[in-house]
């Protein structure tokens, strides 16, 4: 019953998978809430729709990078993510 | 009946394993924060129970000024800084201020206090007496560990939702066979397989909720740093406006006194204006002064039926701009409140708690069959020996920690009536107690190696210290069930639940779990011994069957009576 191995990443591509599901993803997860909520005309609504659909929004990208085979491609979509954001925040 | 469509055979195998990763690394934090949280639920009832000065009938007619007044002489409270009065409930009948008080010239200190609404007796809850209730709250998000506990009882629910979507997505495709799959025959990695899917999908909806805000009250830090950094300039008052509207009313340091309406009086008032609402605490800010408010939050039947009330005390104007109307709260008033409640189960009564309660030791049920799943479906040949150990006492590790936590938490209970209330230092010595016995009975579940047996003598234990907390409570505060059942039905409820809890344990430890096959004895370890007895190690290592088991078709395997139906 155990996963079969053939499927799974492992050694440095892990490591990055991991490194990416823990910060990668919460830097996308918070900018994408923000350059959303600075531009609708009432952040309020969003900034506390935030405080539960953050979590559900970074599981998802989580569950995104496991499932893309190669790590850097997980990363450069979470990078897009994040930067595309934050164009959105500071312009 | 039809299947649904799952996951492709390589997205299967890789979320299998990272909820497998996920959820073994989490496991026993999380069954920890789900067992002492099911108490917790419980907290004030349980802090009525262990203190036997807060056991007082409900009142109806209670004085917030004189209380209030009773609290400033004894602590010099600094009124301009917030005071808040909770009057008696069901839940906790002695009244509970908290405020501050001036230090120094320039510095406040925080106090908390119960005090009666009979005698004005007073309690500080900063040295509390007694802990039982705050012990256990504390633990369900690992307060006791310095500043990184909360913290870390966030990130573990956020893996705990990652592994509740990943354990839906890796059983969409059995979602509808295997719903009414409570089978307890076959083997057990079936039976444990079957226990973990089913009631993780029963109890769906209610792990959610605890995922989400569990990782709510544990990181909503990470959420607002960024949000207070980018778009107010680091300023947090401006975000605190935005939930709480009466966070933009100040008041005057050098007000002149005044003699205001009384908080008692205006109780009743909105007593009157929401008849089916009750008062559930009140915020004063300078009170005493000619420009002094109140905060009144008032709770009624439904989720959503909370609200705040701004008033002056002068004249007793609701301000209405400042105020949260009950169930006229608009979208943004309500998240928090709604999150609050969904976490605590303060809705809905005690049936939801009750509820509530189950759920969660379904949910530890959950995890550790999670547990053994993982142990038992490597038990086989493609395992080395040496992996085979390790995942023994792993497995081992685990049931002792989170199983112990039964006689644990009874002897907490124990050790807060058996030791003299007068003792110094008996809160320390209580919870210096509960630790070590937990480790003590965590490190003893080691030294016995099934995993039945593990089981057996924890409950065992844990069920004769539970029948004893009853009659230690009789004994030394004279609240015996037949006593305290009338006047405090908590108390007795709580006496009559570790009752029932130690009755029912030592039922199933001597009449139902009596495992006669080994079923449930870790191969690796019959092999250990095996090789003790100099058996030769290649053999057992790279066994080379002779035989080729019959291979059965898989829907056929699930139960022992389609065994039996073959062998005919």
């Amino acid at each position: 019953m155990p996963a079969k191995k053939q499927y799974l990443s492992s050694g440095w591509r892990r490591l990055s998978k991991v490194l990416a599901i823990i910060f990668g993803a919460y830097a996308a997860t918070a900018t994408l809430h923000i350059a959303l909520a600075k531009n609708v005309p009432n952040d309020t609504p969003v900034l506390l729709t935030s405080t539960y659909s953050s979590f559900l929004c970074w599981v998802g990208l989580m569950i995104m990078v496991f499932m893309i085979k190669r790590a850097w491609v997980g990363w450069s979509i979470l990078i897009a993510i994040a930067g595309i954001s934050s164009l959105l925040i500071f312009i | 009946m039809k299947k649904l469509k799952g996951l492709s055979n390589k997205n299967y195998n890789v979320l299998f394993h990272t909820h497998t990763v996920a959820g073994i690394v989490i496991s026993f934090a999380l069954f920890v924060i789900f067992y002492a949280g099911s108490f917790a639920l419980f907290r004030n009832e349980i802090t009525q129970w262990e203190n036997a000065d807060l056991r007082q009938p409900i009142q109806e007619n209670f004085d917030l000024d004189t209380a209030l007044m009773k609290i400033d002489s004894v602590y010099g409270l600094n009124y301009y800084k917030n005071t808040n009065i909770f009057p008696p409930s069901e839940e906790s009948p002695v009244m509970y201020v908290y405020g501050a008080f001036n230090k120094t010239d320039t510095t406040t200190e925080r106090m908390a206090a119960y005090i009666s609404p009979i005698n004005m007796h007073i309690q500080d809850v900063k040295e509390p007496l007694t802990t039982v209730g705050n012990t256990i709250y504390f633990l369900h998000y690992f307060r006791q560990i310095p500043v990184i506990g909360l913290y870390l009882s966030g990130f573990v629910a956020l893996f705990f939702l990652f592994a509740i979507v990943t354990g839906l997505l890796i059983h969409w495709r059995n979602l509808l066979t295997k719903f009414y799959a409570f089978i307890k025959e076959g083997k057990w990695k079936t039976i444990w397989t079957n226990a973990h899917t089913v009631l993780g999908v029963i109890g769906l909806p209610f792990q959610m909720i605890y995922a989400i805000t569990g990782a709510f009250f544990g990181l909503l830090i990470l959420i607002l740093l960024p949000v207070t950094f980018l778009l107010y300039e680091g300023d947090q008052e401006k975000l605190v406006n935005k939930v709480n509207p009466a966070a933009a009313l100040e008041v005057d340091k050098d007000a002149p006194s005044y003699e205001h309406f009384s908080l008692t009086e205006l109780r009743k008032n909105i007593n009157h204006m929401y008849p089916e609402h009750h008062v559930r605490s009140v915020l004063v800010r300078n009170y005493g002064k000619e420009d002094a408010l109140a905060f009144w939050r008032i709770d009624g039947k439904g989720i959503l039926s909370s609200g705040s009330l701004a008033m002056r005390l002068k004249d007793g104007e609701v301000l209405e701009k400042y105020s949260i109307i009950p169930d006229k709260r608009n979208y943004s008033y309500s998240v928090i409140d709604f999150i609050t409640k969904l976490h605590f189960g303060s809705f809905g009564g005690y049936t939801m708690r009750i509820i509530y309660f189950i759920l969660a030791m379904i949910t530890c049920f959950m995890i550790i069959s999670g547990v053994l799943i993982w142990r038992t479906a490597r038990d086989n040949n493609k395992y080395t020996l040496k992996q085979r150990l390790f995942h023994h006492i792993i497995t081992k590790w685990y049931l002792a920690i989170c199983l112990s936590m039964f006689p644990a938490f009874a002897v907490l209970f124990l050790s807060n009536k058996l030791i003299p209330i007068d003792l110094e230092n008996r809160v320390d010595l209580v919870n210096k107690i509960f630790f070590l016995s937990w480790l003590v009975l965590t490190i003893v579940g080691l030294f016995w190696n099934k995993y039945s047996q593990q089981n057996r003598n924890y409950l065992i234990m844990g069920g004769f210290l539970s029948l004893l907390i009853p009659m230690v409570d009789g004994i030394v505060t004279g609240g015996w069930v037949w006593n305290t059942w009338k006047p405090h039905p908590w108390v007795s409820y709580i006496d009559l639940f570790w009752f029932f809890a130690g009755v029912i344990s030592l039922y199933l430890s001597y009449f139902v779990l009596k495992v006669k096959d080994s079923t449930d004895t870790p191969q690796s370890l019959e092999m250990k011994s095996g090789i003790k007895e100099s058996v030769d190690r290649k053999v057992i290592l790279n066994p080379k069957p002779n035989f080729k088991r019959p291979t059965l078709k898989p829907e056929l395997a699930i139960t022992g009576i389609n065994k039996a139906r073959l062998k005919e």
